[in-house]
């Protein structure tokens, strides 16, 4: 009896880990978050930084913008249609903004759907990493860190056999580790001692890697553990994309570090199979509708997208 | 210490080795590398009657995504400028891809200004001013035309075919695949990752039978055409950084039309990143540049949009100039 109890639960588990590998979706597209403009002006009071939309592009998906300020039924309605999403870097509330709410939508979206063996990715880079750290404890308890414009290398703890890193070659994981090749553009940072002391953080997320500036020690890198959602207090995409500061790297390991890790999140979404319901829908919806504004000689985004 | 007598002799040594010698360096130099390279593309003429109201010439942003991708950034260069502005882009660009089309390989304008650009490569790579050039497709059709000073091609029709790659033993000191990983290789000769999409294209016997050809580029791959022609599908410059391509490595994470047989799995994927890699890491072994950021600013594609053409032609969007 306890054995056939047994058998019946094992095969119960959630199957996010063992989620089919050998059938992929070949066509992901994966959403990113807008945010709103500091200074509002007519036709553009959100943006999203093309480098990000250039990142997953690059690894062989397409970018649908998730604007904010929509109505619940309408994200739903996206959700179901897209494979994964992406929480930019930026300068909004994590607390209350049309990004934070978006975010909290979505990202409750992903844990149910995960529950149920809908395979569903997230990832959040810097203002993205901490918003996903604000969405699972509900706290926000950030340290200041001197890291406003400064690539480092990774001190990687457990991160070979991570979901994240493990199919990294090896000679990119010793890069990463010894070069300069994580570009750190943030004043605010998720202190260790947060992270040790906060129960809920603690069990959900795994830290692949820290950093310090000197003074507080902070995460860099995580996954979670039961669930396909990432964040990166850096900026993978900016190696590629972006040239407009000093402190961004553009050695090839510095661009093939932002190929890995757009690729290592792509393929999370190929393992999801949701899709819009028709043709047209799609390709009303993809990023190609809109054309980004060149401002890379007086911002720090090469090209941005307003809407 | 050298006496005068000694030193001169020296001198002269190193100038006839400098002088003579048109070999390229084979080891990536350790001197000053290139991080922000910017490559140059040539518009394509537009000869597809949907595409003719938006514009004289094209690039398909394919191409722009994928340079981007592999750390650099594209200038677009007109068909339309006199002959010593080319020469003065030459100079401030780090490379140059010659994109597929259905231009005349002798007489259209992108013909007559890619043999500019061949002239003034050829010219830099003998004075160890390393300049590289890509071809895809018609580019490397081109490429062939350039080198051979005719037009080879035979029909060769491989039109919306995704295939592996025949490899030829020269794959494994070749420096365009010297960095894939084997895996990578593997899956190359065995799964379709290099979509075709031409109907002429050189065959392996008349490039071996051309003596220019033969003793200009390595043959690293080979395939079969839909009427059994042998084709030549990818070249490297034995002794000048010049690359040809008959597929398209862009399409494979650029170009999604759904009746198109682009290859978009995981080593599809992969393949495009690598090469795409590959070509700016050439581009970094140039040290032009140019004379200031603010005119670097003003030449490069970032100034310009591409219209959403996925419902007209078989590209997402494409650049019209």
């Amino acid at each position: 009896m306890f054995l056939l109890l047994l058998c019946v639960f094992l095969s119960c588990l959630p199957f996010y880990l063992s989620a089919q590998t050998d059938r992929q979706n070949e066509r992901p597209i994966i959403g990113v978050l807008a945010q709103d403009v500091y200074l509002p002006q007519p036709s553009q009071t959100a943006y999203i930084a093309a480098s990000y939309v250039k990142f997953l592009e690059s690894a062989g998906a397409r970018v649908v913008p998730v604007m904010i300020n929509q109505t619940l039924e309408e994200y739903k309605t996206l959700f179901n249609s897209i494979n994964g999403i992406l929480y930019p870097g930026g300068g909004v509330s994590i607390v209350s903004s049309g990004y934070e709410r978006a975010a909290k939508i979505f990202y409750e979206l992903a844990i149910e759907a995960n529950k149920r063996g809908d395979y569903f990715p997230v990832w959040g880079t810097c203002l993205g990493f901490e918003q996903l750290m604000y969405l699972t404890s509900k706290k926000t308890i950030l340290a200041y860190t001197n890291t406003s414009g400064v690539a480092l290398p990774l001190n990687f703890t457990n991160a070979e056999d991570s979901r994240m890193f493990k199919g990294f070659p090896a000679q990119l994981m010793k890069d990463l580790a010894s070069e300069p090749l994580t570009v750190n553009s943030h004043k605010w940072s998720l202190g260790m001692l947060t992270y040790n002391t906060n129960e809920e953080l603690k069990k959900f997320y795994k830290v692949l890697s820290v950093n310090t500036d000197g003074n507080v020690e902070f995460v860099s890198t995580v996954e979670a553990y039961d669930y396909p959602i990432y964040g990166t207090q850096w900026h993978p995409e900016k190696n590629a994309f972006e040239w407009t500061r000093p402190s961004i790297p553009h050695s090839p390991s510095a661009v093939k570090t932002t190929f890995y890790m757009a690729e290592f999140f792509v393929n999370e979404a190929r393992k999801n199979f949701h899709k819009f319901e028709t043709e047209e829908g799609e390709s009303k919806a993809l990023i190609y509708n809109y054309n980004p504004v060149y401002t890379g000689t007086k911002s720090a985004f090469e090209q941005t997208y307003f809407f | 210490m050298f006496n005068t007598g000694v030193s001169t002799y020296l001198c002269l040594f190193f100038a006839c080795c400098f002088c003579c010698s048109r070999a390229m360096p084979t080891k990536l130099s350790n001197e000053a590398v290139n991080d922000r390279s910017v490559i140059g593309v040539l518009t394509q003429v537009v000869t597809d009657e949907i595409m003719k109201p938006f514009g004289r010439t094209y690039i398909p942003s394919s191409y722009v995504k994928y340079i981007e991708s592999g750390g650099s950034r594209v200038m677009p260069i007109r068909l339309t400028l006199p002959t010593s502005e080319y020469e003065n882009i030459f100079r401030k660009i780090n490379g140059l891809i010659f994109i597929g089309g259905a231009a005349d390989l002798e007489t259209s304008d992108f013909a007559r200004v890619a043999k500019i650009f061949y002239r003034l490569a050829l010219a830099a790579n003998d004075a160890g001013d390393y300049f590289p050039i890509w071809g895809t497709c018609m580019g490397m059709q081109l490429l062939t035309v350039l080198v051979a000073g005719e037009n080879l091609l035979t029909k060769t029709p491989a039109e919306n075919l995704a295939l592996p790659l025949n490899l030829t033993t020269e794959v494994q000191s070749s420096r365009m695949f010297n960095s894939f990983p084997d895996e990578l290789i593997n899956a190359l000769t065995q799964e379709p990752l290099t979509g075709n999409f031409h109907n002429y294209g050189i065959t392996v016997k008349d490039f071996q039978e051309n003596e220019m050809l033969q003793s200009f580029f390595t043959i690293l791959s080979t395939n079969i055409a839909k009427n059994g022609a042998h084709f030549v599908s990818t070249f490297e410059g034995k002794r000048y950084p010049f690359y040809g391509v008959q597929w398209h490595p862009e399409v494979n994470r650029f170009q999604w039309h759904r009746k198109a047989n682009f290859p978009h799995s995981r080593h599809a994927v992969q393949l495009s990143s690598e090469l795409a890699e590959f070509f700016v890491n050439e581009a970094r072994r140039s040290l032009h540049h140019f004379d200031s950021p603010a005119e670097e600013e003003s030449s490069l594609i970032y100034n310009y949009s591409p219209v959403y053409v996925a419902n007209i032609t078989t590209y997402e969007q494409i650049y019209f100039f």
